[in-house]
């Protein structure tokens, strides 16, 4: 039987996940866009445009890597 | 049927779905955790990173590997106001040379900057050409005069050595 401050922590739990998960959608979402600059600086052969968008990419990977991370540190399994 | 094989019926399957596939109450519909969408998530976003790295590649073994230096043709082959195709810098890149009436040389990639469309020389209109969407480019430049590309042609440098034009290196 769960007592009152296990459910709490459950309800505060659940509710991180979801903000990491939102956070993790816009993140993607953001990647999506960043590949489209880069086919379309890759078609026009700008080098500025397509290692802007590889480097914002990589940028939102590894802020994608360090919520997941933070995340499963704080958040048993 | 009968109100009693009907009564009997019932009996026999006493708790089976309808559609044991579709069914509402199994466990089995449970196909996500929350921890698998966000790992799912995360692997999207790493295949997303991933995806723009060839592009990163291919710039950076380009410019390493630099240009062959080619022969594309004999001054006397290609008369003012003509134009020939060759192949550079590799054999599946086409490329156009053009010998201007001013009897200058140029010589550009043959592929449309706007969908990859072969252009040809129009020696009436001393334009290079795209059949596809009508676009035009400049013989001196290589600017977009005409259509919808929205760039230049890359034009291919040369040289000019005794009687033979030798490609050298692409303006990028």
């Amino acid at each position: 039987m769960m007592n009152q401050t296990d459910v709490q922590t459950l309800q505060q739990r659940a509710g991180q996940l979801r903000k990491v998960a939102i956070a993790l959608v816009v993140i993607v979402a953001a990647q999506i866009v960043a590949l489209e600059v880069v086919l379309r600086g890759w078609q026009g052969r700008e080098t500025v445009i397509v290692f802007a968008g590889i480097g914002a990419s990589a940028l939102l990977c590894a802020i994608a890597v360090i919520i997941f991370l933070l995340t499963r540190k704080r958040l048993p399994r | 049927m009968s109100e009693a094989q009907r009564e009997k019926g019932e009996q026999s399957l006493p708790d089976e779905p309808l559609l044991p596939e579709f069914s509402l109450d199994s466990l089995d519909d449970v196909v996500a955790s929350r921890r698998g969408f966000l790992t799912f998530l995360l692997a999207g976003s790493v295949a997303l990173f991933l995806a723009t790295v060839p592009f990163a590649a291919r710039f950076l073994g380009h410019r390493k590997e630099g240009f062959p230096k080619v022969a594309v043709g004999r001054v006397a082959d290609v008369p003012y106001g003509g134009a020939r195709p060759f192949a550079y810098p590799g054999k599946d890149n086409t490329a156009l040379l053009v010998h201007l009436p001013n009897g200058e040389w140029r010589a550009y990639e043959g592929t449309c900057t706007h969908l990859s469309c072969v252009v040809y020389w129009d020696p009436a209109s001393e334009r290079l050409i795209c059949p596809c969407h009508n676009a035009a480019f400049a013989a001196e430049t290589g600017a977009v005069l005409m259509g919808p590309p929205r760039y230049p042609l890359p034009r291919i440098e040369l040289s000019v050595e005794g009687d033979t034009v030798y490609a050298v290196g692409i303006k990028t």
